[in-house]
């Protein structure tokens, strides 16, 4: 199949895309591809240079003679180095037994930690505790002001009997004395006749008498 | 001027006292033709600049191992397809972004004056190129810009000629439709 009967197959499909012209519309700078053959060569030349074997480097004479066996004994000395340090250092005995079962332990032995619950993490806990609190409160206040009024009768008797304490006896006695015979009356003859009359009638008199 | 056979150029590269004048000729053939090749797919001139010099500069180095399984025209093709997508690839990287925010970026620097000389048409068509998928991207610009045979295309990329041909297909239908819309919206 040839080009033509390639572009027949979609020409046919695509009448618009067939009708244009096949240019590419970007601009290029002014002798762009004039100067674009000698700076190819330039820049294939510089890029030649630089691949050049040991271009511009000096290298020590018997340098590479000398670079096996140098490669071999460095080789050497990195290899006595390593066995070396393996037997260098010493571990206590048993180590590396009683470090497998300290590993397990924290590993896969390991007890999970108990969970702790913290009371007073929860809400509720917190808001029957401030009720209480106020319900204490509350109550100490009512308790106390009804112990300060009996503290104040108390203290009224207590006063009274402080008083009492206080006062000599003889005088106590004297006292009683004086309002005993300030009941008892001595009244004269003229006097209860006085009185008999107004207070009592004929008729009770002559019945008694 | 009558251009200098493939043959011609690999014999004379082979021979150390005329291979400047081999690279000379290889250049003045497919210089322009890799340029615009690579401007195609990233756009921005200097871009360009950059990747056709490391492109010849490999087929330089490499021209003296070049076996003729391939034709020379293929395998320059393929290097500077390569440092192309190699080089999109490292712009993608290096702004974070997916490979279709770089073709917006790419179709953006289309709108830039000294990039650009086309008409409106012209400009829609290289948006709706800029909208393919990379590597589909780079089928069309070889068919539809280059001329190549499927078969030249497959020894370029690598994909077998069947698939070549259903990706252009897909990228032909998908360019049509953004240019009939273009031209009801005119």
């Amino acid at each position: 199949m040839n080009i033509k009967d390639e572009d027949i197959a979609w020409e046919k499909e695509a009448p618009t895309l067939a009708g244009l012209p096949r240019i590419t519309p970007y601009r290029v700078p002014d002798n762009y591809f004039n100067d674009l053959t000698s700076q190819l060569n330039a820049v294939a030349f510089l890029n030649g240079l630089t691949e050049k074997d040991g271009s511009g480097f000096i290298v020590p004479s018997n340098y590479f003679e000398t670079l096996n066996a140098q490669i071999k004994s460095r080789i050497a000395v990195e290899k006595f180095k390593s066995i070396t340090s393996a037997e260098g250092f010493n571990t206590p005995s048993n180590y590396f037994d009683k470090l497998q079962a300290s590993i397990l332990e924290q590993t896969v032995n390991a007890t999970p930690a108990p969970k702790v619950i913290r009371f007073w993490n929860a809400d509720i806990i917190r808001y029957a505790a401030a009720a209480c609190f106020i319900l204490l409160t509350a109550s100490g206040l009512y308790l106390n002001q009804q112990s300060v009024v009996k503290e104040e009768t108390q203290s009224t008797e207590l006063a009274s009997d402080v008083m009492l304490y206080d006062i000599d006896e003889h005088v106590i006695i004297e006292h009683l004395k004086e309002s005993q015979t300030a009941t008892n009356t001595s009244a004269s003859q003229s006097e209860m006749e006085s009185y008999i009359l107004d207070h009592y009638s004929s008729t009770d008199l002559s019945n008694n008498l | 001027m009558k251009q200098v056979e493939d043959s011609e150029i690999l014999l004379k590269f082979s021979v150390e006292k005329t291979r400047n004048e081999a690279f000379n000729l290889l250049l003045s053939k497919y210089q322009q033709k890799i340029y615009w090749h690579i401007r195609r797919l990233v756009i921005d001139h200097d871009d360009t600049d950059d990747l056709v010099q490391e492109t010849f500069v490999k087929v330089w180095k490499n021209l003296a191992n070049f076996r003729s399984d391939s034709q020379l025209y293929t395998w320059i093709y393929r290097i500077a397809t390569n440092e192309s997508i190699t080089f999109l690839n490292k712009k993608k990287l290096k702004n974070n972004v997916s490979l279709d925010d770089v073709s917006g970026e790419l179709a953006e620097s289309l709108t830039a004056a000294h990039y650009f000389d086309g008409d409106r048409i012209q400009r829609k068509l290289q948006e709706a190129i800029l909208t393919l998928p990379e590597k589909q991207r780079v089928i069309f610009n070889m068919k539809y810009f280059d001329d190549m045979k499927y078969d030249e295309i497959s020894e370029v990329l690598g994909t077998s000629v069947g698939a070549l041909k259903a990706s252009f297909h897909i990228a032909v239908k998908k360019i049509e439709s953004i240019l009939t819309n273009d031209e009801l919206e005119y």
